[in-house]
């Protein structure tokens, strides 16, 4: 008994340790890869949700496929008095989660469609648009509802939140209209 | 040991290796024969190389840790052979199935070790038990990779008697009287939708200003014309024979129809060099099988890419095979895009710029097939260039059908600054069929909502022929009448049109 038990002990333990492996390394590769990217965890609290604003995300896309990159691309701004441009304050893209939010940078993008739509609102929203990029695995599994938050110059900050979210999964991410079912 | 027993045991060995063999023959040879018909032969071997390698590697190993137990070692390198063959699918298979975090880093490792206890249980087994299993598999493994060479076998025995040897310019008759014959150039553009659906589907309503262009060229621009199916080369076989073949014919009867056809027959013997740019043949993405045509001149050897920073050692089909396998991890360093896209990038320019330009025996006809506004779609409408992540995404068609308008006003006026004021060019434009709104499924990507199943044989069709001015074109023609049309001004025939 004891000697069949040490003959099939090291193999046994190799395949434990194989299967170990299997599953914690996807969990040290997604905090390795959310340490290298561009994507920051927000510990602090969320600004107040802002109803003068709006937001639209067009799509997800992959834009590497080496290392699994993806773009969001929309646009979104803020309806203030003081007539502020999108270019003129910084937007980040928030994912919100109940357990998590990470915010991921943007660049400003044209949208001379998004002028011409919101024409009455009087506003400069020639470069509405905003494109963020991050690495799927830097993202653990969860529903993410997406927003922006737009920092002001005097540093006050908004969010508004989009009608959209993130569901990503253990191996795939796809954008869900809220009210859709997944 | 006598040398009789050693005769045996290197005999053994020998027959050993079959099994592994044969696995890893198996695959290459049923996905050449699914895809024989638009596939070449030359795209096998370098896939079937590397995966035999990797067999006898493995076999070695095996024999090396099991001594003087080859048909032992042969059923472990099979095991680990399948598994070595089968992990780009369970790979996706598992991702799909989304149970749990799949990365290749994590389940390579996993699969491998399971290759190995595979062939430790084989050791297990005794010498002849393990021989007569090699014999049910090797026979097994032995009769599908004959039943897919006798698949194979037929097709590239078709393929090979409708090759046609390319005659030399020097052998254009030159006892015709080709004297006032205009060149006549026939500029295919694959997937370029009619203006109709331009207008309507797509709300491009600057298709109007293109249309004003080509009118202003002294274009005589035909509206809704429609193919007969949305298939290219039963479009370009039925115009090139001005027939209308069935369209449902093997695309190998397609290629023997477009490879000798009546068109360029007549034009022959009426004294024109013919020539030809085919990138339906000779672009990466396209039908490769597909046979030259007899022609005077094959244009596709004047391209030469620019673009020398990837070798291709496996072409589309080897990557094909090697995603099924554990090669699957290494196929996203493998850039197969780069070389093929760098040639249908200098293959369009080279229709936009020097088309016109060629010095060639005249009076000349001169057919060009551009995979263009084709996918993939990798031009901006500026003519920047996209991701490969958007090839197939139809999103972007628009984008590159706006950059086609560029290219073929481009041809079009190269041709006609070229052209003997006095012995103008016949030019003709046209698709072979419309946006098809194809690929959109596995890829997962953007494809055409709610597109209108007629809107797929919507094509392009003018033409600018100033020597026949009187030349039927009535709105709505059909695409089958192109050559009958030309031939009946030009050489007084009196083809009935349909």
């Amino acid at each position: 008994m004891k000697k069949s038990l040490s003959k099939y002990l090291v193999p046994v333990l190799i395949a434990v340790a194989t299967l170990a492996y299997f599953f914690i390394s996807p969990i040290v590769q997604q905090k390795m890869a959310l340490r290298a990217s561009s994507l920051t965890v927000v510990s602090e609290p969320l600004p107040p949700v802002t109803q003068d604003a709006r937001m639209y995300v067009d799509q997800i896309r992959l834009s590497n496929v080496k290392d699994e990159v993806y773009q969001m691309d929309g646009w979104g701004f803020l309806i203030l008095d003081s007539k502020l441009a999108p270019t003129d304050y910084e937007r980040t893209i928030l994912l919100v989660s109940d357990t998590e939010v990470f915010a991921i940078p943007t660049t400003n993008v044209p949208r001379k469609d998004v002028q011409k739509t919101f024409e009455q609102l009087g506003l400069d929203l020639k470069d509405s648009g905003f494109a963020g990029v991050f690495p799927m695995n830097a993202i653990p599994r969860g529903d993410y509802v997406i927003s922006l938050l737009f920092t002001l110059p005097d540093g006050t900050q908004a969010r508004y939140n989009s009608k959209f979210e993130l569901a990503k999964t253990f191996n795939s991410m796809q954008l869900v209209l809220k009210d859709n079912p997944k | 040991m006598s040398n009789n027993q050693k005769h045996f045991i290197i005999t053994d060995y020998l027959l050993g290796g079959l099994l592994p063999l044969l696995a890893a023959m198996y695959p290459v040879v049923f996905t050449y024969a699914t895809n024989a018909e638009i596939l070449t032969l030359s795209s096998l071997w370098a896939i079937l190389g590397l995966l035999l390698a990797v067999a006898v590697v493995v076999y070695l190993l095996w024999s090396l840790l099991l001594k003087k137990k080859p048909y032992t070692a042969a059923l472990a390198a099979f095991l680990f052979m399948v598994l070595f063959l089968t992990y780009g699918s369970i790979y996706k298979l598992l991702t799909k199935a989304d149970l749990f975090p799949v990365r290749h880093f994590n389940l390579l490792p996993l699969v491998i070790l399971l290759g190995g206890y595979l062939g430790w249980f084989a050791s297990k087994l005794s010498a002849e038990m393990s021989k007569k299993l090699w014999m049910v598999l090797v026979s097994l493994a032995g009769l599908l990779v004959v039943f897919n060479l006798v698949r194979i076998v037929p097709l590239e025995l078709q393929k090979k008697a409708q090759a046609s040897p390319i005659s030399p310019v020097e052998s254009v008759a030159a006892t015709q009287d080709t004297t006032g014959k205009p060149d006549i150039y026939w500029l295919i553009f694959d997937e370029f939708s009619g203006f109709d659906v331009m207008r309507d589907y797509f709300h491009y309503p600057e298709i109007d200003d293109f249309v004003a262009d080509l009118e202003n060229l002294g274009f005589r621009v035909v509206e809704n014309s429609h193919a007969s199916s949305y298939l290219t080369l039963h479009q370009i076989a039925t115009r090139l024979n001005y027939e209308q073949l069935p369209a449902d014919l093997s695309e190998v009867a397609y290629y023997g129809y477009i490879s000798n056809n009546k068109v360029m027959s007549e034009l022959k013997a009426r004294g024109y060099t013919t020539v030809v740019m085919d990138e339906a043949r000779s672009a990466t993405f396209a039908f490769q099988a597909k046979t030259a045509i007899n022609a005077d001149i094959q244009l596709d050897e004047y391209v030469k890419s620019t673009d020398t920073s990837s070798t291709m050692l496996f072409g589309s089909f080897g990557l094909l095979v090697a995603r099924q396998t554990m090669l699957d991890p290494l196929t996203v360093y493998y850039n197969l895009d780069d070389e093929g896209i760098a040639r249908h990038r200098d293959t369009v320019y080279f229709v936009a710029d020097e088309l016109g330009k060629l010095d060639l025996p005249k009076p000349k006809f001169v057919y060009s097939h551009l995979l263009l506004p084709h996918m993939p779609f990798m031009f901006t409408e500026n003519g920047s260039y996209l991701e490969s992540p958007y090839y197939h995404d139809w999103s972007h068609y628009l984008g590159q059908y706006k950059f086609t308008l560029k290219i073929i006003l481009q041809a079009a006026r190269t041709i006609l600054k070229e052209a003997d004021p006095q012995n103008p060019p016949i030019i003709i434009l046209q698709s072979d069929h419309g946006a098809r709104n194809l690929g959109t499924g596995d890829s997962g990507q953007g494809g055409l909502v709610d597109f209108p199943e007629e809107d797929r044989t919507s094509i392009m069709y003018a033409v600018y022929a100033p020597a026949c001015p009187d030349m039927p074109l009535a709105d709505g023609i059909n695409p089958v009448n192109t050559f009958p049309l030309v031939f009946n001004c030009l050489f007084d025939t009196e083809i009935p049109l349909q």
